[in-house]
């Protein structure tokens, strides 16, 4: 069961015939639109600001809207009207990465369940290894970007993203490997509280995560005060506020990925509704902490730390929970 | 690749329906663009300390929303001048200033940017940015106090809302 | 040689000012630096054949201006030297608080921007809201925050009201608990700081002596000197505080260098403050004086390093030829030195910890 199912069955018996799969095709893609527009702009990045205004003691927006909810709308109103400029060296097909990244945010609100186990948009088998390519998918963009964009700080960035792919990938595929083989391999199945059986590999996944969403402590190829920007440098308007808006995205995505593997997957129900969101509100403020209160590590000393420090105690886990 | 704005739809002529979208979407942006600014973090000399005070946590910038996130120039709306330029300088900023993707907003903060300051005399200084930019806001002072910036970039929010500026008047 | 130029360019996302570095890379590695300065000259050396010796006090503060009130200390010394003026005890106790607030200050920019330049960006914010404490402090006392032309030839131009010492005495607790709370954890023991400063820009104890540098960054590689102590001005020679050294020369000694002298400038000024004598604060002078004929040097060690004033006098009433000689200049040379063979991900961590001021620099 999922969105998709119910607004079939319900626009079907309703009597349209041969007309109710392209009306509940039309009506499911514009409510996966809202929704993707919807998080980033009033849930994640509202909160994620005025988090961060509280850690560094003063307050975030307060004019715009009450409480300041409508300062990412406004956000989003001005960068539509801003031109976009090309640079002579840049390739013809410059804006193709960031237009890619939209879609991957797209696809992966289409997958994970929003709560509930029949609340996902599409019901598709095996959630998890597709969502682990969706993520995959988004260091191969960095590097398009950086190579198309005829810029040197951008070509340094997207070499970086290359050594930083190696770092944490085949940690976070070994963990979803593990978890999918004693669970299953889709999100609507997974109801042990995985947390209890495997502690050191929800941590490995965490920070692993973070890595590939290049978010927090751990962004080494883009926004540092080093690279300005890394692969989004000579993006203007619209193009450079769908990555920005696709970062608030993927951090809530992540904390719903998180919840749902480790700690009692989305059941049924009223109660586990709430309970739910409640778990992923509390792994995104971890997030949030992470980010604004520690500084960067270099990227040979992200390669020393995840080859010798994270891989073995994820290998120990394992092996422990298999001999048990 | 030409500019992608919103040109060609304001172009259009047509009826009662068409000009009240037009209106609408054109108050709908000038709105978007006042409540946030995004200036360019540039800053040379004396008045550049205070531009950190002015950043900082006491009086606050971020409840208006101008965020200093801008770090290229392709990301930035307006500039606070700020500091003593030279005429080695004059060139560079100049460039800064055609990277930015238009509308752009300039503010001259202090007195060495409104007419050279202190180095009236001087034989390297540019007497007055508005020489070569096209100045909005002047804001006075050696250095001026943080909640000078605050007002001026008040200022500058109300001219773009009650659309003030000569060179993008209409400008959707 | 082969390799890859780039342009670390004038305009920096950071706080350093307009310099700009032409870095010859290969892979990851810096092969050569070069650095072009000037782009901040605006010509104060000659300003002072131009205006009369009271009138140029609004440009002295403007030459080091994030910590304006050791400028202002030097300016008027190498002034009263010329003039052989003694000026009182409490004059010359007051100014010894006001040259340690600067000291102070400076230190606290230098926080902000070696934590932003690492990544921590929260940093910024709270080490400029400690700044904020002693800025009300000295708004009340000279009536400036950034520029107060106060310390004058003669004195100093305004009195110390009733109640401002302990005002004084509860702004440097509040500054203490908070150092010691917020930011020693957040940089000195934090392990990613280490791991991202240790062992990062050497520079050794015959290259800072050859190069002439001074200040912190020369007592961070093992170089025991300060002004201070080795010709005392002021009342130097009265109170009793420590010179931190360190040895290894890389980016975390200088600054742990900076941090201890913060806590000991605090107990300097405690312990000026409390015993601060009754007396006359200003002697007046007038507007226009002259000076005889002489040629004056006056040599102070200011948070960046050791400046030095040059005057040579002809007996009218303006300089003849004034010359500065700045701390950070030597400091950018340094880099040069320092940058060879280094990664191309630790420039700025080194820059920031070099702590340049380009208004010293070009002047």
């Amino acid at each position: 069961m999922s969105i998709f199912d119910i607004i079939y069955k319900y626009i079907l018996s309703n009597g349209f015939g041969y007309l109710s799969l392209p009306i509940s095709i039309i009506l499911t893609l514009i409510i996966a639109l809202i929704i993707t527009a919807l998080v980033p702009l009033f849930v994640s990045g509202w909160i994620e600001r005025k988090v961060a205004a509280r850690i560094q003691s003063r307050r975030g927006p307060i004019f715009a809207g009450k409480f300041g909810l409508l300062q990412n709308l406004f956000d989003a109103i001005k960068m539509l009207g801003k031109e976009i400029i090309r640079n002579e060296n840049a390739d013809k097909l410059f804006l193709l990465p960031s237009i890619l990244y939209g879609t991957v945010v797209l696809l992966l609100f289409l997958i994970v369940p929003l709560g509930n186990k029949n609340l996902a948009i599409l019901n598709v088998s095996d959630n998890l290894l597709l969502t682990f390519i969706l993520f995959s998918y988004l260091g191969l963009i960095a590097i398009l970007g950086g190579i198309f964009s005829g810029n040197k700080f951008a070509s340094i960035s997207a070499y970086r993203e290359g050594v930083k792919t190696f770092a944490f990938e085949g940690i976070v595929l070994l963990s979803i490997f593990m978890i999918g083989y004693r669970s299953s391999f889709s999100f609507q199945n997974i109801n042990s509280v995985n947390i209890i059986y495997y502690p050191l590999i929800a941590i490995s996944f965490l920070i692993g995560i973070i890595s590939m969403i290049d978010r927090g402590p751990l962004d080494v190829t883009n926004a540092e005060q080093e690279l300005i920007g890394g692969w989004r440098i000579e993006y203007s308007g619209l193009v450079y506020g769908l990555p920005l808006l696709g970062d608030y995205s993927l951090a809530f995505i992540a904390s719903m990925i998180f919840s749902i593997l480790f700690l009692g997957g989305a059941g049924s129900g009223i109660l586990s509704f709430i309970i739910f969101w409640i778990k992923t509100f509390i792994i995104f403020f971890i997030l949030i902490l992470l980010r604004w209160l520690y500084p960067r590590p270099r990227i040979d000393q992200l390669i020393n730390f995840s080859w010798k420090y994270i891989f073995p105690l994820t290998i120990l886990n394992a092996i422990i929970i298999w001999m048990i | 690749m030409k500019e992608i704005t919103f040109e060609d739809f304001s172009k259009l002529e047509g009826g009662f329906l068409l000009t009240k979208a037009k209106e609408l979407a054109h108050w709908l942006i000038k709105k978007g663009r006042s409540k946030s600014l995004w200036p360019l973090t540039f800053a040379t000399s004396c008045c550049g300390i205070e531009m950190m005070s002015f950043g900082a946590s006491k009086t606050d910038p971020d409840r208006a929303g101008i965020l200093f996130i801008a770090d290229s120039p392709r990301y930035a709306d307006a500039i606070f001048v700020s500091g003593t330029i030279t005429k080695k300088m004059a060139n560079r900023l100049l460039v800064l200033y055609n990277q930015m993707p238009n509308p752009k907003y300039v503010i001259a903060v202090g007195a060495c940017t409104i007419s050279g300051g202190l180095y009236h005399h001087s034989y390297s200084v540019l007497l007055g940015i508005d020489k070569i930019l096209p100045v909005d806001v002047y804001i006075h002072g050696c250095p001026p106090r943080p909640e000078q910036f605050l007002e001026a970039g008040l200022k500058l929010q109300e001219l773009i809302k009650n659309d003030k500026i000569e060179r993008y008047k209409g400008y959707i | 040689m082969n390799g890859f130029e780039i342009n670390v360019g004038p305009a920096h996302p950071s706080t350093h000012g307009v310099l700009k570095f032409k870095l010859t890379i290969e892979g990851d590695t810096i092969k050569k630096a070069e650095a072009e300065i000037g782009f901040l000259h605006r010509g104060k050396e000659k300003a002072a054949e131009d205006v009369t010796y009271m009138s140029y006090l609004p440009f002295v503060d403007k030459i080091e201006y994030v910590s304006a009130l050791n400028m202002e200390l030097l300016y008027s010394s190498l002034i009263e030297k010329a003039l052989n003026i003694q000026i009182s005890e409490r004059a010359k106790y007051i100014r010894t608080i006001m040259a340690e607030f600067g000291r102070i200050m400076n230190h606290l920019v230098f926080l902000a921007a070696f934590g932003e330049d690492l990544g921590l960006i929260s940093e910024f914010f709270w080490a400029l809201r400690e700044r904020e404490l002693l800025m009300d402090i000295i708004e009340e006392i000279s009536g400036g925050r950034l520029a107060p032309v106060y310390i004058r030839p003669g004195g100093v131009f305004f009195d110390f009201k009733e109640g401002i010492e302990n005002k004084i005495i509860e702004a440097m607790e509040k500054l203490e608990y908070k150092i010691k709370e917020v930011h020693e954890y957040a940089i000195i023991k934090n392990s990613i700081f280490k791991a991202r400063t240790k062992g990062v820009g050497i520079l050794k104890k015959e290259d800072a002596i050859n190069l002439g540098v001074t200040g912190p960054n020369a007592r961070a590689s093992g170089i025991n000197r300060d002004y201070r102590k080795l010709n005392p001005y002021l009342i130097y020679d009265k109170l009793d505080f420590k010179v931190p050294v360190f040895d290894e020369g890389d980016a975390y000694a200088r600054c742990l260098v900076r941090m201890e002298e913060i806590k000991e400038s605090i107990k300097i000024i405690k312990e000026a403050t409390k015993n601060i004598p009754k007396g006359d604060y200003l002697i007046k002078m007038p507007w226009i004086i002259k000076i005889p004929p002489a040629y004056t040097i006056e040599i102070q060690e200011t948070p960046r390093g050791e400046i030095g004033m040059i005057l040579v006098s002809d007996g009218s009433e303006r300089a003849y030829r004034l010359k500065i000689r700045s701390a950070s200049f030597f400091a950018i040379k340094a880099m040069e030195k320092i940058l060879e063979g280094e990664k191309i991900a630790n420039f700025y961590p080194i820059l920031a910890s070099l702590d340049p001021v380009m208004g010293e620099i070009d002047r």
